[in-house]
């Protein structure tokens, strides 16, 4: 024990300095769970064998032994749960007007400062082990350097809602505007009375620009906004968009896990193939169709185990999927044995993608994905909807690109999505080049709308990535091989780390040097007008409300 | 790349990176040619001879020819790359054979960054590397006083149009 001269825990909870809070007593334990497995693991394995040696060595009764062993135990909890303490007693957090930090460590001390300011995105999550208990995970992403997740782990549920939404209130910036001023003990039990001087959520005023040409129809409850949203909500302007039958997440992950299945067992079959003719020449080896037979029998195994838990995963992730609006914004929660909830306030979104894979074409199902700086690249949080009908992605698409700048964004997405017209508005590989990209070449390419830049990719699995002009950070244009071969131009639009592809390959060079330029231009002024670091900062609301009014002008004119 | 406008005015990196650059070449010529070539050597001694020996050789060939490749393109490339400072953000470009054009808006760099190793200070040139939330743009061989005032200029203008992200 390293730490020695400290006062007994019990006695610190008045020493803690003003404004730093703790996370709940028993978090020491759930964090190093896994740790524990290990030692009671260790403690099952000692033999019985040994056990009986070393009685028999030190001549013991039963009754020392027992006694001994006992202490043991009593010893081994006694340290645990000191170290437990101390552990406890130096994790410690606090959230500041514009700042959240967390102390923790007891000999490598950790300092973690993060500002309010670049906060993306805020997670909750129920791992299996900390629901048992009734706790959460609150995760804060930000984009602030190279470590980009503050995780406070655990707090009471309740405490975690609580903290997520004082998070993201601090971070609104609505807290500047002294209209909204709540004063600190309002935050939590006054949510109500902040709720109504909230101004409605504005991205719901964008809804009508997907909704009114949407020639597939949208749920009655998403294409009236305003009447849909009652008034007796605790949580200012949350509104629920859609939910993903259970039907369709068991189907969705069936599919999947069949289809990891299928490439386990075509794998398995080639090699069983190979083992049964090598059996079955001339030469025979006489040991190859039972080794084959074996072999076939273990992929089959193995097949079904992976699809098996391929599909349990996905089962358990998207399970009891809802996605709502929030004035903090977009909220997705899901999950069965674990549970998280993932909030992505406006204005975080640099870029989103599309997903059809082969093999939900035939049930009209997508995916979508987001980049958020905070997320990594690989991150599962960054899909937002996992398998959905079009009007879940229309209705998706009104909270995540809000303003498609076109009437017909509907019409452009749905043709996008669903056929290759040679007057669709997206640009094609040029035919000379069509040897490079034989399979998706006529469907690759891009189109733009006054605010959103549409790249188009792939044939057997469909793909739409829509960036808005604004978002973009860097744009290069190059040529490869290939290119400098058939006269065509790549280009790379650079958006944060995340699963959205933002590449553009063997286009035409003019149109693409024009776009190139646009680009830059549009991006350039795009920015100037809607920057929101501070989402409910009164300059930028308003900028968001003239936004807003010019839409519903449209709507209604249209 | 014919449809770039060529009116557009790049600022020149220094001359003397070309020196610079075929200096490293020459070195790593020599260095790696020599080396695959002593391996292949003391390797065709340690082997029964074979009509195969001379494959041995293929990573000091292949080396050599390379690197005369690249000291060939040398020159354009120096001679091709460079920057133009636009009202809202940088152009660079670079690549003699493969072109390549990079645009990094003002308001979106994170910091600008000024590398110099021993051999590039003895010719007085720079590296400066600017970085976004992206991903990052470099213009190499910058004298250094002017990169230094490229670096200045570029932070400056940074926070002028400093962005959210």
């Amino acid at each position: 024990m390293t730490q020695q001269h400290l006062p007994a825990p019990e006695e610190h909870s008045d020493d803690v300095e003003p404004g730093w809070r703790r996370v709940h007593p028993i978090s020491p334990f759930i964090r190093s769970w896994s740790v524990l497995l290990i030692f009671v693991y260790m403690i099952m394995n000692f033999s019985v064998q040994e056990l009986r040696e070393v009685i028999e060595t030190f001549n013991l009764t039963v009754g020392q032994s027992l006694l001994i062993l006992l202490g043991l135990v009593v010893a081994t909890l006694t340290v645990a749960a000191g170290l437990y303490a101390i552990s406890w007693r130096f994790y410690q957090f606090r959230i500041t007007s514009d700042a959240v930090q967390l102390h923790s460590g007891v000999i490598f001390r950790r300092r973690r400062y993060m500002r309010l300011d670049r906060l993306q995105a805020v997670d909750i999550v129920r791992p299996f082990f900390a629901r048992i208990f009734g706790l959460s995970k609150l995760s804060l992403h930000a984009a602030d350097g190279s470590e980009t997740t503050l995780t406070l782990e655990y707090v009471r549920e309740t405490e975690a809602e609580r903290l997520r939404h004082e998070i993201l209130y601090l971070a609104s910036g609505a807290q500047d505007d002294p209209n909204l001023d709540p004063t600190g003990d309002s935050i939590e039990p006054s949510t109500q009375a902040i709720g109504p001087q909230l101004p409605d959520y504005p991205f719901a005023d964008y809804l009508g620009q997907y909704v009114e040409h949407n020639p597939h129809g949208v749920p009655e409850h998403v294409a009236t906004p305003h009447t849909a949203q009652p008034a007796q909500d605790n949580h200012a302007g949350s509104r629920e968009l859609l939910t993903i039958p259970f039907g369709r997440v068991i189907g969705a992950a069936l599919l999947t896990g069949a289809a990891t299945g299928v490439w386990t067992a075509i794998f398995g079959g080639t090699t069983t193939g190979f083992f049964i003719w090598l059996g079955a020449r001339n030469d025979a080896e006489p040991l190859a169709i039972p080794l084959g037979v074996l072999i076939f029998l273990i992929f089959l195994g193995v097949a079904l185990f992976t699809a098996g838990i391929t599909a349990f995963t996905q089962v358990n992730a998207n399970f009891n999927f809802t996605a709502k609006t929030s004035s903090s914004g977009v909220r997705v929660t899901s999950g069965m044995l674990s549970t998280s909830s993932h909030t992505i306030p406006p204005g975080r979104i640099q870029a989103i993608q599309i997903t059809q894979p082969l093999i939900y074409r035939y049930f009209g199902w997508y995916r979508i994905q987001v980049t958020v700086a905070g997320y990594g690249q690989t991150d599962t949080s960054t899909t937002v909807l996992p398998v959905g009908t079009f009007d879940d992605v229309i209705t998706m698409l009104s909270v995540l690109a809000p303003d498609p700048g076109i009437e017909y964004a509907n019409d452009l997405i749905f043709n996008a999505l669903k056929f290759t017209a040679d007057d669709d508005g997206f640009t094609r590989v040029p035919s000379r080049a069509r040897i490079w990209q034989p399979v998706a070449g006529r469907r690759h390419g891009y189109t733009t709308t006054p605010t959103l830049l549409l790249i188009r990719f792939g044939r057997l699995r469909r793909n739409l990535a829509m960036i808005p002009h604004e978002r973009l950070q860097q744009s290069s244009m190059y040529q490869t091989l290939s290119d400098k071969l058939s006269g065509t131009v790549s280009a790379w639009f650079v958006t944060p780390p995340g699963p959205v592809r933002t590449h553009l390959r063997n286009q035409e060079p003019a149109a693409l040097v024009e776009l190139f330029f646009a680009e830059a231009k549009i991006a350039a002024n795009a920015r100037r007008i809607s920057d929101k670091n501070q989402w409910m900062a009164p300059e930028e609301l308003e900028t968001f409300e003239k936004a807003a009014a010019k839409a519903q002008a449209n709507g209604s004119g249209a | 790349m014919k449809a770039f406008p060529a009116d557009l005015e790049f600022h020149p990196v220094s001359p003397k990176l070309t020196t610079y650059r075929q200096l490293v070449n020459v070195i790593s010529l020599v260095c790696f040619v020599t080396g695959f070539t002593v391996a292949a050597v003391i390797f065709n001694a340690q082997v029964d001879p074979g009509f195969w020996h001379g494959l041995s050789y293929i990573p000091a060939v292949w080396t050599l020819l390379y690197d005369l490749g690249v000291m060939i393109v040398t020159p354009y490339q120096v001679r091709v790359h460079g920057w133009a400072e636009q009202s809202d953000d940088l152009l660079i470009r670079s690549g003699a054979v493969f072109r390549k054009y990079e645009a990094v808006p003002y308001g979106r760099l994170q910091f600008v960054e000024l590398s110099q190793g021993p051999l590039q200070r003895k010719f007085d040139l720079a590296n400066v590397t600017i970085t976004t939330a992206g991903s990052t743009a470099t213009i190499h061989g910058v004298p250094t006083r002017q990169a230094t005032r490229l670096r200045d200029d570029l932070t400056q203008r940074g926070y002028a149009l400093l962005a959210g992200l």
